[in-house]
């Protein structure tokens, strides 16, 4: 019997390691990740879980020990946030080499500086062209699902690529939601049993991972070896959440669409605040604007295809960035817009919104805000400037 | 769906208060989602915790800016940060109040026009501060007229799981005894349809600045002082100077430059910004420094 219980986003994510029976788990705090070590921590104490928890001195050392304690053989979950991922990025760049399967937990907090507590996706997008996989969570039940789907994409003989799921500081990881937690035995059936591959430990059969190779021949190999498998990593996604969805109802696309089928506008955003765009939806819908909105799951690799089908007969679309390059601007708006580049015969005109930045609240008004400024570009068929959401008040 | 929020200071149970009432509308079937917000400070600093619950999937996340009712446990949070505690009132706000204060006194300083509910603390016990969330969060799921007592009663015992059994007991006792006496209030707080009420706000183009304004820095020493965190204080740290050797120990361990020395060589304690988090009374090696209750010490200096 599956139980539903009021859990906070980082209790989700613990309950996904627990219920994928994560052997190893190397740990340090952060906030606002660090309700998720404490809570593994206190259940391996009682006794509750069968695991190993390491503290260790930094994220560094940390990524380090996630990615050889793969290589040793045991399935390993690990977990941080904004400047732990940052401090830990060496080793998040070098483990997509080593070709090795663990899944790892951001919870978003936006980068110094100045520094903040709280949420944007500046963290996790800067592990964009690692070769990490990356899922992107809107609420709790979702996020304790991706942990579980996260290793059956990650320990895919084709794949083996770290997973990091990722999941929005305050807005997820310190609110609760009902979220029904699946059987231990039924995840297990789910995932099956854990597969070495290669990756196990023996001193009479050693072995070494992190390589030189020079001349760049090989290097070019391995490095494209790593693209392909994360490109790969679509289908097998797909074919894990079909699964999921089969064995315990709940359903994920790579990309999620809400009201889009008639849509002439949409929102496209990713994490938890699209769920305040749905609102949004409904609201503007009872107003009569036909609009919807698209939120892609998977950041890498990035479904483009799906993204053109979703955005054909859509006019206007509005891509809200909780991030800023500087010296570019959204890099979700610069990741929609180049896979729309030639695809189509016309493309809606995009918009590109800056917005949430260090935790600042994106408004239903401010929504509204949005999609009038859409429309009005979208009859003018121009593109609309960026425009960071931001008040004359908060100028004071 | 109702929309809640509650005001506090770390410390004072605000985010197990949400829990309980959040709990308590889920135990009646209701979709819940519960939240604390907080900065980077310690016990005493203002905090508050938001409660949606709704018959259907949940879309809204984060700050509640048109509140149903407004929980305020603290009074003094009134004089601190009195715009983020009375934000977005609307016409069906309500408000709830720990305070001392008279009806009218309270009227004049909220000065909303909306219904105000108070409970005195006269009427508590002593120790109530044991209890205040256990207090506001049974008041509230009263004021809700749809939270039975059955299910309030489960949240308070599923939020103090962990705690002592006594102390469920008493916390359970007390959430039972409020709720009855709150009783002519039960249904005061209605469920809106959750159509949000929609305000247009003024985005501007945000000009580039000369770095000298544009870059993060404090160039001035005294911006702390401004800074009154003496009002976070839910303990009080006060010096005996018959027991006090004059060691100066608790100035150097202050990590707020809160203690200072006097002409005759006694420490004395800044209460505009101590914050009461005692670290002086651990270190003192003579015993000279007690810890009093925040409320008792202050209504006996007042
Ligand atoms: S530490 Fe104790 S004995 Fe020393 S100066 Fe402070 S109050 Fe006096
Ligand atoms: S309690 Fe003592 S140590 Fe803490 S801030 Fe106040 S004076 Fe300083």
């Amino acid at each position: 019997m599956t139980r539903q219980v009021l859990l906070t986003g980082n209790a989700a994510a613990a309950w996904g390691a627990r219920l994928s029976s994560a052997d190893y788990i190397p740990a340090f705090p952060i906030t606002p990740q660090t309700e998720i070590i404490e809570t593994l921590s206190e259940w391996i104490n009682n006794g509750e879980m069968d695991s190993h928890l390491t503290m260790f001195e930094s994220e560094h050392s940390m990524i380090t020990a996630a990615g050889s304690a793969a290589t040793a053989g045991v399935r390993v979950f690990t977990a941080t946030s904004s400047q732990g991922l940052m401090f830990g990025m060496e080793m998040i760049f070098a483990l997509p080499g080593w070709r090795v399967p663990f899944v790892l937990v951001n919870v978003s907090r936006g980068l110094a500086s100045p520094i903040t507590l709280e949420c944007d996706h500046n963290d996790i997008l800067a592990a964009r062209d690692s070769g990490c996989i990356q899922i992107h969570c809107s609420t709790c039940q979702e996020i304790l699902d991706s942990v579980i789907i996260g290793y059956k994409i990650s320990e895919n003989k084709e794949i083996r690529l770290p997973v990091i799921v990722n999941l929005d500081g305050f807005y997820l990881s310190f609110t609760r939601e009902a979220v029904e937690i699946p059987e231990h035995h039924e995840v297990s059936q789910y995932l099956g049993e854990y597969n070495q591959m290669n990756d196990h430990y023996s001193s009479s059969a050693p072995q070494a991972r992190g390589l030189i190779v020079l001349g760049g021949s090989q290097y070019s190999y391995f490095r494209y070896q790593a693209h392909l498998a994360n490109l790969k990593a679509l289908d097998v996604y797909k074919e894990a959440a079909e699964e999921f969805a089969i064995q315990f109802g709940r359903n994920y696309s790579v990309i999620e669409s809400y009201r889009t089928d008639d849509a002439e506008y949409c929102f496209i955003m990713i994490g938890s605040f699209s769920t305040k765009a749905k609102s949004a939806v409904d609201h503007l819908r009872s107003e009569g604007l036909k609009i919807g909105l698209i939120r892609p799951r998977l950041i890498r690799p990035f479904p483009s295809e799906e993204l053109n089908i979703l955005l054909s007969g859509i006019k206007g679309a509005a891509v809200i960035d909780q991030n800023i390059s500087f010296g570019k601007g959204g890099i979700l708006y610069t990741e929609i817009t180049s896979a729309l580049y030639g695809a189509h015969g016309s493309y809606p005109v995009t918009g590109s919104f800056i917005g949430g930045l260090g935790g600042r609240d994106i408004t239903i008004d401010e929504f509204i805000v949005i999609a009038g400024e859409m429309r009005e570009y979208t009859k003018k068929g121009i593109q609309p400037r960026t425009r960071l959401l931001f008040t004359g008040d908060e100028l004071e | 769906m109702f929309r809640i929020r509650f005001h506090g200071r770390g410390g004072e149970g605000i985010k197990t208060a949400s829990r309980i009432l959040g709990s308590s509308f889920f135990f009646e079937g209701f979709q819940v989602q519960d939240a604390p917000k907080y900065g980077a400070e310690r016990r005493g600093a203002p905090v508050s915790a938001y409660v949606r619950a709704d018959h259907k999937q949940i879309y809204e996340r984060g700050e509640i800016h048109k509140p149903d009712l407004i929980i305020i446990a603290d009074e003094t949070l009134l004089h601190v940060t009195r715009n983020t505690v009375l934000e977005g009132i609307y016409e069906n706000t309500v408000i709830f109040i720990i305070s001392a204060m008279s009806n009218s006194e309270l009227e004049e300083i909220i000065n909303c026009g909306k219904t105000i509910i108070k409970i005195a603390p006269a009427v508590l016990p002593e120790n109530y501060h044991r209890f205040l969330s256990s207090i506001t969060a049974s008041a509230t799921a009263r004021f809700t007229g749809i939270i039975q007592i059955d299910s309030l009663i489960r949240g308070v015992e599923e939020e103090l799981k962990s705690a002592k059994n006594d102390l469920i007991l008493e916390n359970t006792a007390i959430a039972k005894k409020i709720f009855n006496d709150m009783t002519s209030y039960s249904g005061i707080v209605t469920e809106t349809d959750g159509t949000p009420v929609i305000t247009e706000p003024q985005l501007i183009d945000l000009p580039l600045h000369n770095s000298s304004i544009a870059t993060p820095a404090i160039r001035t020493g005294s911006t702390s002082v401004k800074n009154q965190t003496g009002s976070w204080r839910t303990s009080r740290p006060v010096i005996l100077q018959e027991k006090c050797s004059r060691c100066m120990l608790c100035n150097v361990y202050c990590p707020d430059s809160a203690i200072t020395k006097n002409e005759e060589g006694f420490p004395v304690i800044d209460y505009n910004h101590c914050k009461g988090c005692l670290i002086c009374r651990e270190v003192c090696p003579s015993g000279a420094i007690t810890q009093e209750d925040e409320k008792t010490s202050r209504s006996k200096t007042v």
